[in-house]
């Protein structure tokens, strides 16, 4: 952790976003190896404008992104209950849902999810005939297929469960969250359309619902 | 490649169109120093985009002039091109002659045969500059073909392939910038996998071909559905291409991504109002 990124960046905490990258891009000319042979405080200089300039882009997370193969981190890595009082609220809730009779197949399911055995939550999922599909089937079945990556198929079960049940408010979140990404496009283009750049609050914001980071947890599913 | 990624020339400064243009026929110069005059044909603009991201990121020295070529042999037209230039002639490359192998294991087209024959040296020259670029482009290439025959329609696991292969060809060197350019790449390549998919549902459904979304030909929701996806793609990969320290052209690289990368998509998907007077929206 570097002292405040904006000074070592020489540019106010309400620089724009053009302003930081050229302050940056400037800097980091100036104090580049090439120009500075053997020189240890213009090593030094260069790193700390590096980790200043991570520490304004990534929103204080210090790692570079984790790409988005690995995007999908996991229930079981990240705790996909217990971490935060909103999922403890839905299970609570979930729970006493549960006492009445469920399908196996989808407790079954849940079970798999819960263990990061997303694939086989799949398989027992495809036990359900096609027609007998409901809202739930459609949002395990977007959650198991979110934590695996596959966002394509994630979002159009998620549709289709809010569609099915559109009283249903954890469907909701759900598909909430997988449209962020897009909802985060529509206000970057606007922005970019007027003339704006790009907002920094926004971005943060955006990239915790959308789950990039290593250090986020998938916030609104949980079974 | 696929050309989805252009600007939109309406929204680009005079000299934003004019630098624009210029690195395409500076990539296009580059392909014919290196490569022959008819590997030129193979060009799209999806290689200009490469040219000036990493243009753009890595700010390397820029040779220009002004002539005439095969294409514009009357007005003399603009050019500038540099390191990356190279680089994306260079990758436009391997991407064709891959391709074309495809094609021709695909149904045995013998033009596609002939037109490998033509890379072919030009592939093996790039191949042992770039060895870790062509290994995964070959092989998402082998496996994108392996779910076209077994008939496999999991859109996201034929787009993974795309976002590899894009992913690797955003890395010219591993430096500090290259997770986040893979993540980008990874992004834009799903992105016009998809898009490229949707663009092509309603021929391949008639043709009979292989396409992920064939389930949804027909539907009535399907702009709907395509403009979700793309853009929840597409969010993601803006996210990555904002940690990127881009100042050189950022207007016209966020004019690709923000309005032009949808021209093609309006122009089938769009407000059909339009078009049914006869107008078009084009």
């Amino acid at each position: 952790m570097v002292q405040d990124p904006y000074k070592v960046l020489g540019v106010s905490p309400n620089a724009t976003d053009e302003e930081i990258k050229k302050a940056y891009r400037e800097l980091t000319k100036k104090y580049h190896p090439d120009l500075n042979p053997g020189d240890a405080h213009a090593a030094q200089m260069m790193n700390d404008v590096n980790a200043a300039y991570d520490q304004i882009k990534n929103g204080g997370a210090q790692q570079q992104p984790s790409g988005a193969y690995s995007a999908s981190a996991g229930a079981q890595q990240y705790g996909w209950y217990g971490w935060d009082s909103w999922s403890n609220a839905w299970q609570g809730q979930q729970y006493q849902q549960y006492q009445q009779a469920e399908r196996s197949e989808y407790t079954a399911a849940k079970s798999y999810i819960r263990n990061g055995m997303y694939r086989e939550a799949l398989n027992a999922l495809s036990g359900v005939p096609a027609q007998e599909r409901d809202g739930k089937w459609y949002y395990l079945h977007a959650g198991a297929n979110m934590y695996m990556g596959n966002k394509i198929a994630a979002l159009e079960s998620a549709k289709r469960a809010v569609e099915i049940d559109p009283g249903n408010e954890e469907y909701r979140r759900l598909l909430q969250q997988l449209q962020s990404g897009g909802d985060f496009y529509d206000n970057y283009t606007v922005r970019y359309q007027s003339g704006l750049s790009p907002d920094r609050l926004c971005m943060a914001l955006c990239a915790a619902n959308m789950c990039l980071g290593p250090m986020c947890g998938y916030r609104f599913f949980c079974c | 490649m696929f050309g989805y990624l252009v600007a939109a020339a309406d929204q680009l400064t005079a000299e934003e169109l004019e630098r624009y243009r210029a690195c395409y026929c500076g990539v296009c110069r580059s392909i014919r120093d290196r490569h022959g005059q008819l590997a030129r044909l193979s060009l799209t603009y999806d290689m200009a985009f490469l040219a000036l991201l990493l243009g753009s990121l890595y700010e390397p020295e820029e040779r220009a002039g002004e002539e005439g070529c095969i294409a514009h042999p009357f007005r003399p037209r603009s050019w500038w091109r540099s390191e990356p230039s190279d680089y994306a002639a260079d990758m436009n490359v391997a991407m064709a002659y891959l391709k074309c192998l495809d094609d021709w294991e695909d149904d045995g087209n013998a033009a596609a045969l002939a037109e490998a024959g033509m890379f072919k040296r030009a592939y093996e020259q790039v191949r042992s500059a770039y060895p870790r670029q062509c290994a995964v482009i070959r092989e998402a290439l082998d496996s994108l073909h392996r779910m076209e025959k077994e008939g496999l329609e999991d859109p996201d696991a034929a787009a993974d392939c795309f976002g590899r292969l894009m992913g690797e060809i955003l890395v010219w060197r591993e430096d500090r910038w290259s997770d986040t350019l893979r993540a980008l790449g990874h992004g834009l390549g799903r992105f016009l996998y998809v898009m490229d998919a949707c663009m092509d549902l309603d021929s391949d459904a008639l043709r009979g071909r292989y396409n992920p979304f064939r389930r949804c030909y027909g539907l009535r929701d399907n702009e709907r559905r395509f403009r979700d996806i793309l853009k929840m793609i597409l969010g993601e990969s803006l996210l990555y291409f904002d940690r990127l320290p881009l100042v050189q052209d950022a207007g016209i690289l966020k004019n690709i991504l923000c309005a032009g990368l949808w021209a093609q998509f309006e122009r089938k998907y769009g407000d059909k109002r339009e078009t049914s007077d006869g107008t078009g929206s084009v």
